[in-house]
């Protein structure tokens, strides 16, 4: 049974991951106020052939499987890999294939998942899994929430945020899209000027809302 | 009546003798080049007692020989010859490879017209969240030239070995492996100033710029990996300084940390709205720029083969 200050524990753990999940998903989103993956982001908007759902639903899952190896990675295996490092080999300059390895992980586990969804949505969604993986959003996130120290919770919460974040991205991007193809607009601004100025003007949004710039 | 006599007499002497496939001016193309060295020959074979006949058999199979010598010699020179430009000419090809070709330098032109930036939209993260202002921004091309070209040939090493199998974690490890050395190196650069960069140092491994390769499915070879990393990396680094210097002009009045202006125009352009408002104008300007050259250039091939149906 659970006692009263279990169950407050509880409530400000799931108060804590959901205020951390919307962070990430507003004030601190990956692409409005970071702009991580929004090369990619660009390129998924215009491809026919790619749905939204079928490259999101991996870096969701690859974020959020991501997170917890990545907090392991920062608490554990960075500090005992410095007492054996060289002098002249910086921890710093091992980091990006540190996380990179976390990422591939999850994205093996997220691999495995997939297999529950049924043939259509699980082949189209593995073909999009290493483009996935291997993106801004994802590296960015891990290394965001090593530069933060953030806790194990705190890392899960605002990695998932993050991705869905980046889901929430896109739709409104995608939304743009079909009004930014309009006659309206001038010949020259067509294409990635258009989407440029259209993510610039949300960024604006995003920034005006929390009133300064984000931790890089 | 003696001439006469002597003419009859001579003539089936002084005819030649043909083969029975000789064809019939082969007459008119040996006399005239019957040379000093073809008389030496039929002197000696004369002196070895070989009759007429034989003589002049041999004679005209050497002169057929130096016939068909001389008629290789031009052929042999026809290269070089078309190897040579002709200036007041264009070269003989159909529009379609004229069009074609036009299309594929237009490709091939990484700096200007199929910039990875401006035009194709790559690597704007970095750009927009940290070439802020040209010191940030020569950290970041310093980053791209080390680790570019270097990454694409490892990758493109790796993947002729592996049969071009898990590309997307071969460039991005590649990437990863070669920032190691690069780290130190920037480090030994810059120093301490390397930790303004945040998050997107490392995050370049896996930005698209550098990777972008790995989401094509035909496997490309190593000197051609170093011909494209090189195009690449120019076109990134130009337009890394020019929204570096652009947005530290608008922002702070400076460039380079030196006054230019009283006070910043545009203080947004510092954030990253700034930086996707400011890209996106630039990109607008460059494009239509390009798209004017490109238009020109196409309508110089069409008429240069305006006669040409194909």
């Amino acid at each position: 049974m659970w006692t009263a200050s279990t169950e407050l524990t509880v409530l400000q753990g799931v108060a804590q991951f959901v205020s951390y999940a919307i962070l990430a998903v507003f004030a601190e989103n990956v692409v409005f106020s970071r702009a991580m993956g929004v090369s990619r982001l660009i390129k998924l908007v215009s491809d026919p052939d790619v749905s939204t759902w079928q490259y999101c639903i991996p870096v969701i899952l690859v974020q959020l499987f991501s997170a917890p190896l990545g907090w392991a990675c920062m608490t554990y295996v960075s500090p005992q890999l410095r007492l054996y490092l060289p002098e002249w080999l910086p921890i710093a300059s091992l980091r990006p294939i540190l996380y990179l390895t976390c990422a591939v992980i999850a994205m093996a586990v997220v691999w495995v998942l997939l297999g529950l969804l049924p043939a259509v949505h699980r082949t189209a969604c593995r073909e999009q899994l290493p483009l996935a993986t291997c993106t801004c959003s994802v590296l960015g996130t891990l290394l965001l929430c090593s530069n933060q120290n953030y806790n194990l919770l705190q890392c899960i919460a605002f990695g998932f945020g993050s991705g869905l974040g980046y889901l929430f991205a896109v739709l409104v991007v995608d939304e743009g899209r079909r009004r930014l193809g309009s006659k309206d607009v001038p010949a020259i601004f067509r294409g990635l000027p258009s989407y440029l100025i259209y993510i610039g003007i949300l960024s604006l949004a995003i920034y005006g809302l929390v009133g300064h710039g984000v931790a890089r | 009546m003696q001439n006469e006599q002597n003419r009859k007499s001579s003539k089936p002497a002084s005819r030649p003798v043909r083969k029975k496939n000789q064809p019939e001016h082969s007459q008119t193309v040996i006399i005239p080049q019957l040379s000093p060295e073809v008389l030496e020959r039929a002197r000696r074979a004369a002196a070895e007692g070989k009759t007429a006949q034989q003589v002049e058999q041999e004679a005209l199979d050497a002169a057929a020989a130096q016939t068909a010598q001389a008629a290789k010699a031009p052929q042999a020179e026809l290269p070089r010859q078309t190897a040579q430009p002709k200036p007041s000419r264009p070269a003989r090809k159909t529009r379609a490879e004229a069009e074609a070709e036009l299309a594929q330098s237009i490709h091939d032109d990484h700096l200007w017209l199929n910039n990875p930036v401006m035009v194709r939209g790559l690597g704007l993260a970095p750009i927009v969240a940290m070439a802020s202002d040209v010191d940030r921004a020569l950290m970041l091309c310093v980053l791209s030239i080390l680790l570019l070209t270097a990454t694409r040939m490892l990758a493109v090493a790796v993947c002729h070995i592996t049969g071009n199998r898990f590309r997307p974690v071969v460039y991005a490890y590649s990437a990863a492996l070669i920032y190691i050395p690069v780290y130190i190196l920037m480090y030994y650069i810059f120093g301490t100033d390397l930790s303004i960069m945040g998050i997107y140092l490392p995050m370049m491994v896996v930005e698209p710029v550098i990777v972008k390769r790995m989401e094509a499915t035909e496997l490309e070879s190593i000197g051609e990996a170093f011909r494209r990393g090189i195009n690449n990396t120019i076109g990134l680094c130009v337009a890394i300084l020019l929204m570096g210097t652009l947005r530290e002009l608008l922002a702070y009045g400076t460039v380079y940390e030196h006054p230019v202006l009283e006070v910043g125009l545009l203080p947004l352009a510092a954030q990253p709205a700034g930086g996707f408002l400011l890209l996106g104008l630039v990109a607008a300007v460059w494009t239509a720029v390009g798209g004017a050259y490109v238009h020109y250039k196409q309508e110089e091939v069409r008429h240069l083969y305006v006669d040409r149906k194909h």
